[in-house]
Formats: C-alpha cells, structure tokens, sequence
C-alpha cells in the first residue's frame, strides 16, 4: 500500500471512533440531549432597557424683539428639523439668568407655529414662511394683576427661600461644625421645601419686563425622548411706532392735512365753496315756517347716544342752528333728551342761540328736558307728547336704535312733517318710510357746515370728499391689480 | 369767565384728542400706561353721567308737582317710584349699600316683578307699530321703494322657519341679500360715515368746531 | 269698490291692526304645527368655535349687554350658549356692560348652571356690571384686574380658579356679545381690533345687518341674529326650549306683515287708478 492510501485510512478509522465516541456519550442516556449550558431554575432576569435616544436638538435658533409692542413679547424662529413627525412637540422655557431656574413658558404641536402665522413679525413675501417654526412669547404686561399672581406663585416664594438659604450658609461658613450644626436641621427644611416648590405645578406665565435680558431655550419632545435644549439670549424693547399701522396713520395723516390746508386756505381767501343742495336742510325752513302758521309747537329729538358719540355732536350743531331760526318766528319749541350730558349741552346751545338772535326771553329750561335714560321709556315719553301737544314739525337727529319707528310712526300718524337725520344704519328704512325727508350717514355731519355756511366748515367738508375720492381710486385701483394676479397690492392695506 | 367756557376746554379737547389719537399708533409701554390712567378717570365720567341724569329728572318733575302742571300726578308716581326703589338699594337687606348686592329682598322683587315686566312689555310694543308702519307707511310709490319692499318680504320669510318650508331658494335669497347687496351698502355707508367721523372728530380737536361748549 | 270704502281701508284706525297682531301672535301658540328649524353658517361657525374651545379646556367669556326690553329675545340665546358651554366644560366669564343687565345676567347664569355639575368659581364667574363702555374694554386689555378686581359679590376674582390667571382679554379663548344696541361695535373697535381675541356676536335681528361685512372680512366669528338665530343655536345643541317655541308666533306675524305690505299696496294703487279714471272721467266732461 503506498502512503497516501495508507494516511486516508487511518484518517477514517479515527474519524469513526471519534464519532462512536461522541454518539456512545449523546445517547449513552435515555431522554432529550441536555443542554450544553445548565441554565439556573427561578432566577430573576434583570431586562435592562436602553434609554430613549435622544432627538436632535434645533438648530439655528434665533430671537428677535417684538415688532410694534409695548416690549413684553419676543419671537423666537429655527428652521423645521429634518426628522420633525407631526406628533412631536416643542417646550419653550425662559430664565433671568443662563442657570436657570428654567420656567415653561409655551408649548405647541409640530404641525403649528410657523413664520406664516405671524404676518406682522415676517413680510408676506419671505420664503421661508412655511419651512421655519416661530412662536412670539407674549408675557403679560407689568400689571397688578399679574404681579398679585407672581407674588402668590411658587416661583417666587422658591426665589425668597434660596436667599434665605443663602442668607444662613453665607452666615455660617466661618463657623465652627457644632455651631454650624445648630443651623443644620433649619437648613435641610429650607431645602426640602424648595424642592417641594419646584416639583409642585409651575405658573406658565413669566414675567416680561421691557429692557431686561433673557434667556429662552428650545425642547424638542416625542413621548419620553427629549433633545437636549439650545438657548439663545434677547432683550425686549418697547417700540414707539407701531408699523403694522403705517397704513392707517397715512390716511389719518393725509386726511388731516387735505383738512387743515382747506380751512387754511379758506380763512386767508374764503370762497363760495360750492355744495350740493340737500333737500332735508333745505325743508328746515319751511318746517319752522308751517309750525308757526298752524300755532303748534316744533319738536327737537335727540337720539340715544351720548355726546361722545360723533352723531350726537352733529345733532347739537344741528340744534343750535334750528334754534336760532325757530328764534326769528318766536315759535314753541321743545328738546328732548335721553342722556343728561347732552342735556347740559342742548340747554347751554339752545339758551347761547336765543342770546345770539336777541330773544333770551324765549329760553325756557323746561323747554329743554331730560325725558329718560331708558330707550323704551324716552321713546314712550316723547310718543305721549307728540300725541298730547300735536306738533307740527318734529326734527328727529341723532343715533337710534328700534325705538326710531315708534316715534315716528306716531308723528306720521298725527299728521307731523318730520325730518330725520340719522347714522344709524339698520334705522334708515324706517326714517325713510315714516319721514318727509331723511338725511342719510354724513349728511347728518354735512348739516353744521351746510346750514352755517361757514367757509371754514365747508372747507373741512371738500377736504373730507377729497379723502373719500382718494379711497374710491385706491379700491378701484385695488379691485383691478388683484384681480391681474398683483399679489402685493393686497398687502398694501392689511390692518394688524 | 370766558377762559374757562372757551379756552379751557378748547385746549382739554386739543390735547387730550392728540393722546387718544397717538394711542393708536404708539404702542411703548410708558405712553400705555399714561392712556391707561386716562381710560381709569373717562370711566369715572359715566358714573357722574347718572347722578346729573337722576338730579335733572327729579328737579323737573318736582317742578311739575309744584306748579300743578297737567299731569303731575304722574310726576308724584315717578317720586315714589324713586324714593321706594332707592332706599330699598340703599338698605341692600340689611348689608347696606357698600357691601355686594344682595340676591333677594325688595329691590330685587321691584326689578323682578315691575321693571323686567315693563321693560319687556315697551319692547313688544314696537311689533305692533311695525304692523301697523306696514300697512299704512310702506307704500311703493317709487321704483326704489317698491325694490325695498320686495327685498323685506323675501327677508321676513326668508329668516323665518317658514320661507325653508315654502320654498328652499328663499332662505339662500334672503342669505344672498343679507350677504351681498346689505353689506355692500352698509359698507359704503359705513365708509363715509368713517370719514365723517374722522373729520369731525379733527374739527373738534383744533377747535374748528366748537358747537358742543354751546356755541360759537 | 267704491273709492270711500278704498278711502276707509287706507285710512283704517291702527287698533284693528293692533289686534290682528294679538290673535296672530297668540293663536299661533295654540295651533299645532311643526316648524323645522335650519341652522345658518354662520351660527354653525359660532358652535363650532365654542366646540373648539371645549377640546382645549379654554375659558370664553359671554357678555350679557341686555336689558329687560330686548330679554325675550335674547336671553334664550345667552341660556343656550351657558347650556353649550357647561356640558362640554367649557370655563364661562360672564359680565354685562348695561346697568338693568346684570341681574338678568345673574338669573340665566344660575338657571343654566343648576343644570349642569358646575360649581361657581371654578367653572363659571359672574363679574356684574361696570360702567365705562369702551373704556371697560380697553381696561380689560391692558389689566383685566385692575378692570374688574371682585365679582358681582364683592369677591376677589383671585380665589376663583376661572380668573385666577386672567391678566387681560387677550387671553380669553372666545368673546362673545350677546347685545341689543351699539356694546357689539364696543367689543368689536375697542376689544377684537386692539387685543385680536375671537370674537363672535349675537344680537337683535334688527341690528344683524349691521354686523354682516364684519363676518365676511373675519372680525366676526360666529353671528346669531335675533329669536330665530336663537332657535338655530337651540337645534344644534339639541335643547329646544323658548326660542325654537317662539318661531311660531314669530312666523305668523311675520306672514302677517307680508300680508299687511302687500294688501296696503294693492289697496293703494287701485285707489290711484280709480282716481285716475275719475279725473279722466272729468276731463272729459268738461271738453265741450
């Protein structure tokens, strides 16, 4: 046998005894094979759970001051993370001071609180209005209110008890141990009540105070997972022109000057400014003039509001103006009103016309009343005198609410030629039904300067119409670029 | 004398019209709390605002009584009213007029029992002058009226329970002219009344106007 | 028809017409028929805002701005909405601006609560009246507290869990105002336009259309206008109660006016013919 042949036998015979063997020892019992490793019976497994891994934290946070506020609020921005899931959650918390402590201040959803939803803070036309996360911090303002809660809140009772800890650790430090020992247990209860306050449920509104730095950091949360927090530091400033109402301001501001530069140019050059003819002031006279033919009295009846109303200041001019009319005839004529100042205004403007006219002797206080501050109770009053003394003519000018149609129906009904001036919108169909003549919105206004002919009135009268020309354009001018796809025009005037 | 009947309020009105203006526009937390305060002393207007108004009600009635003018009698009501309903408040069951209003007691059963009946009962009077305005006011003389008739008859049926089971167009017509025509006129009333208001409103700031002091 | 039966007609004495109202009103009462009641959008849009606030456990604030003269019309909104409110557990802040308003205000806030597990202090307040308008308002921005310091009661408003944290309106969830004159426009330029809460309006149905432009540029969420928005609001909270009851006198004195409009207008042309002819007829007659 050569060498190779005689090497793979011996090879094979110790392969098989190998394998007996190993057979002869796994089944040398009866039963399964046992384990190779013995496994110890009722021991506890300690299953050790791998802590949550954290979510990244945000990143490129940034703070900025509130635009065009008082300087109690502050808008924080970062950009939308890349592994952000609609159920996360951001926590923001403030401090005074980087370490802490740290109070919640504002909490919202992943799915919300983008630059988009702050139009005032960021211009319609950012482009990352939809890819960026921002939330403004508006504290409450420094009022009593807030300062009773913040004294009450736990925050500051935990504030007062570290600087009184501090207090006693501070005294005590040079000490000797057993003089330091005295202190201990006062120490461990001030500490034990600290905590207690700090575990207990925070009070989510922190004070703001204008000018002060602060410091805010952002959580991202989902479930238990946290990321740690990034800060960023900001001072709040008051602002002292609010730009979100530039758009307004302009209006007001050109309004007031087309205004004044006509009452100007009208007191160095008055002119015949030349107004159009409103057929109810033009009735006035010939309502004063039919009063005193049939022998009966005239009416004057204020309307509900007080005389911080702009209606009501209209209605006095009115007042002053028909009074010295009703002064040239000598004839009967009575003023109600429903609000005591207006009363002190209407006995002061009817007496002042009377002296105007040299008839003081017609003045009466009597003649001018107080009828009622209740709205029904006024309307049925002044109703019971229309019936009683029968006027002729009834002057209904001021602002009304529903009892408008149940004084003028009455007058209707006792056959009064009745001239109505109102702003009072949802009222002027009845006005207009019940009513000879009905002066309608700012005719009510027009009707001092109409009536007096004051170049300086009428003058403030062309600058107003000059103003509503103006806005007339714009809207026009709005109607058609929006309409074209200019998207920039309907920002133009957005109120915030 | 003139100064204060003039001048005075002249300059009040002037300055205190810019600060109401510029609170607009201003929105710093020092110029916030000076408007504040200003907000605190107009409230405490309103409340003078009554005292002058009970004082003028009850010296013209009392004149009345005095003179035994037609229908004092009334005025006599309106004193006892006045009186009872008064001390009633004022002795508030016992607690006195400083403590919180008490639930129960007399003045409670006077408003409970007098003034919400009457009260209720002023109100329900103007459905009867409306029927009555209907019949014998609303007339369509002119093309404008008869389209303002129109539109109220599709908006009495249209707003009611009624106009859905007459017709279900009717409640969307009456939506539509709620919607668009009313609030587009509304709106232009609204807008010059806006303006208006405004320019009155800078007339009597720089004493342009000057008829609410009683005069030129 | 003659022209002096036309004549008496137009001129019929307004008592008969005062008593055709009476029978209507009050026959409309006693005869049986339903009247299904449609919600509009925009109550729809008011209920929606308040279920939004229940699903964050937010606090409104309803202010009661009526007096006994328009208390048939709108307190069956102001209980609907209390009603709304306390079954979903919604916080309530209730006040009034107008001084006849607050005992109503006190009575429906007590009626509407007794029906619900809802104790004073921790879900509802009532603050009471105040005087000021607009100037409340703006007061109620800048501190509520300073505003309103104690409820109606003389209680401090800082020992009830309702308003323990409220500095300023701003931070109320829903405004609303359920008022009969110009308080709506009060809450709305001194309230919604400075501090930007939601604010939503119920008022009479005669001041409703004032109010229209203001729901379509969004400064109004949510309008109910007079009984018959009541009623809407009543449906949707399935507790029909006086407003949805009141809907039947309501029609049948609104067909009536439909009535009276109509037939006075026919009367009154047909009276402008007749007196046409008649001077025609004369006319005629005096050609020779």
């Amino acid at each position: 046998m050569s060498r190779k042949p005689r090497n793979t036998l011996i090879s094979a015979i110790l392969v098989t005894l190998l394998s007996a063997l190993l057979s002869q020892s796994a089944f040398s019992q009866d039963g399964p094979l046992p384990q190779l490793m013995p496994y110890p019976v009722n021991t506890q497994i300690e299953v050790v759970t791998p802590p949550p891994s954290p979510l990244l934290p945000v990143e490129k946070l940034e703070a900025y001051d509130s635009p065009d506020d008082s300087g109690n609020a502050i808008i924080l921005a970062w950009p939308i993370p890349g592994d952000e899931k609609p159920e996360q959650k951001y926590i923001i918390e403030a401090a005074s001071d980087q370490s802490g402590p740290w109070r919640q201040v504002a909490t919202f959803n992943a799915s919300t609180s983008f630059k988009a939803d702050l139009p005032r803070a960021f211009t319609w036309n950012s482009t990352d209005l939809k890819t960026m996360h921002a939330i403004e911090i508006n504290m409450a303002p420094p009022t009593k209110a807030f300062r009773d809660m913040l004294d009450e809140s736990n925050y500051n009772k935990t504030l007062k008890l570290k600087e009184t800890l501090k207090q006693i650790e501070d005294s005590i430090k040079d000490m000797a141990q057993a003089e330091k020992d005295v202190f201990a247990d006062q120490i461990a209860e001030l500490k034990q009540e600290i905590i207690d306050l700090e575990n207990a449920a925070p009070v989510t509104v922190t004070l703001l105070d204008p000018d002060h730095y602060y410091h805010f950091r952002v959580i991202r949360s989902e479930g238990e997972r946290l990321s740690p927090p990034v800060s960023v530091g900001v001072i709040p400033r008051g602002n002292w022109f609010d730009f979100g109402k530039l758009n307004n301001f302009v209006i007001a501001i050109m309004l007031a000057g087309l205004i004044l530069f006509y009452v100007y140019r009208a007191r160095k050059k008055p002119e015949n400014i030349f107004i159009r003819r409103i057929p109810g002031l033009e009735a006035v006279e010939d309502a004063i003039g039919r009063a005193t033919e049939m022998g009966k009295p005239i009416f004057f009846v204020h309307g509900l509001a007080d005389m911080s109303s702009i209606s009501t200041v209209a209605s006095v001019n009115i007042l002053g103006k028909i009074t010295e009319r009703v002064a040239e005839y000598g004839t009967a004529f009575k003023v109600t009103n429903k609000d005591p100042v207006v009363l002190a205004v209407s006995q002061e403007t009817v007496k002042e016309a009377y002296l105007r006219m040299g008839r003081p002797d017609l003045y009466r206080d009597d003649d001018v009343f107080f009828v009622s501050q209740d709205q029904f109770s006024y309307a049925t009053g002044v109703e019971g005198m229309i019936l009683r003394e029968q006027p002729a003519s009834i002057f209904y000018f001021g602002y009304y609410f529903a009892e408008a149609l149940l004084l003028t129906e009455t007058g209707a009904h006792m056959g009064a030629i009745q001239i109505a001036g109102t702003d009072s919108y949802t009222q002027l169909p009845f006005f207009i039904t019940t009513c000879d003549y009905t002066l309608m919105g700012e005719e009510l206004y027009a009707a001092s300067a109409y009536l007096s002919r004051d170049p300086k009135l009428l003058a403030s009268l062309k600058g107003q119409d000059l103003m509503k020309g103006l806005i007339i354009i714009f809207i026009l001018a709005g109607i058609i670029l929006s309409t074209a796809g200019v998207e920039w025009i309907m920002h133009v005037m957005e109120s915030f | 004398m003139l100064f204060f009947k003039r001048q005075l309020p002249l300059a009040i009105a002037f300055f205190f019209g810019l600060v109401g203006f510029f609170a607009q526009y201003i929105p710093h937390h020092s110029f916030e709390m000076l408007y504040n305060e200003l907000i605190s002393w107009v409230r405490l207007l309103y409340a003078f605002a009554l005292i002058l108004g009970t004082y003028s009600l009850l010296r013209l009635h009392s004149k009345r009584i005095e003179r035994k003018d037609a229908g004092y009698g009334y005025s006599l009501v309106l004193w006892a009213g006045f009186i009872v309903t008064f001390a009633a408040g004022m002795y508030n069951e016992g607690r006195g007029f400083l403590a919180g209003q008490a639930d129960t007691g007399m003045l409670m059963w006077i408003y409970d029992y007098i003034f919400k009946p009457a009260g209720a009962t002023m109100f329900s009077v103007l459905a009867f002058f409306i029927a009555s305005a209907a019949y014998r006011t609303f007339r369509a003389r002119t093309p404008a009226a008869a389209m303002l008739l129109i539109s109220a008859i599709i908006v009495m049926i249209g707003r009611i329970p009624i106009g859905d089971m007459i017709s279900e167009h009717l409640p969307t017509l009456a939506s539509w002219l709620m919607e668009v025509p009313n609030a587009a006129v509304k709106r232009g009333i609204f807008l010059g009344v806006a303006l208006g208001v405004v320019a009155t409103s800078l007339r009597i700031i720089f004493g342009i106007e000057r008829a609410y002091l009683g005069g030129d | 028809m003659q022209r002096a039966t036309l004549k008496k007609l137009l001129d019929l004495d307004r008592r008969w017409i005062f008593l055709m109202v009476l029978i209507c009103a009050i026959g409309a009462r006693f005869i049986d028929f339903d009247l299904p009641v449609f919600p509009k959008a925009s109550v729809k849009t008011m209920y929606d805002k308040i279920e939004e606030v229940a699903a964050k456990n937010g606090t409104i604030l309803i202010s009661m701005d009526y007096d006994p003269s328009s208390k048939p019309e709108l307190e069956p909104l102001s209980r609907a909405l209390l009603r709304h409110a306390f079954s979903r557990k919604v916080k309530v802040i209730a006040m009034t601006h107008n001084p006849n308003g607050q005992r109503l205000a006190q009575t429906v806030l007590e009626e509407s609560a007794a029906e619900f597990d809802v104790k004073y202090g921790e879900d509802y307040v009532l603050l009471g009246y105040k005087a000021g308008g607009g100037t409340l308002v703006i007061n109620m921005g800048q501190d509520f507290r300073d505003a309103f310091s104690k409820d109606y009661a003389g209680d401090d408003l800082a020992s009830f869990a309702v308003t323990r944290e409220i500095t300023s309106i701003s931070k109320l969830d829903y405004v609303i105002s359920v008022s009969a004159s110009a308080y709506w426009e009060s809450w709305m330029i001194y309230g919604h336009d400075r501090y930007r809460f939601p604010y939503g309006v119920g008022v009479t149905g005669v001041i409703a259309p004032d109010v229209f432009p203001f729901l379509q540029t969004g400064q109004v969420t949510g309008l109910v206008g007079g009984l018959a928005g009541a009623a809407e609001y009543e449906t949707l909270i399935k507790r029909p109660d006086m407003a949805v009851v009141g809907m039947k006198p309501q029609s049948a004195v609104h067909m009536l006016l439909v009535l009276f409009v109509v037939f006075g207008n026919v009367i009154f042309f047909y009276d402008l013919i007749l007196k046409r002819r008649q001077e025609k007829g004369r006319r005629e007659v005096r050609r020779p």
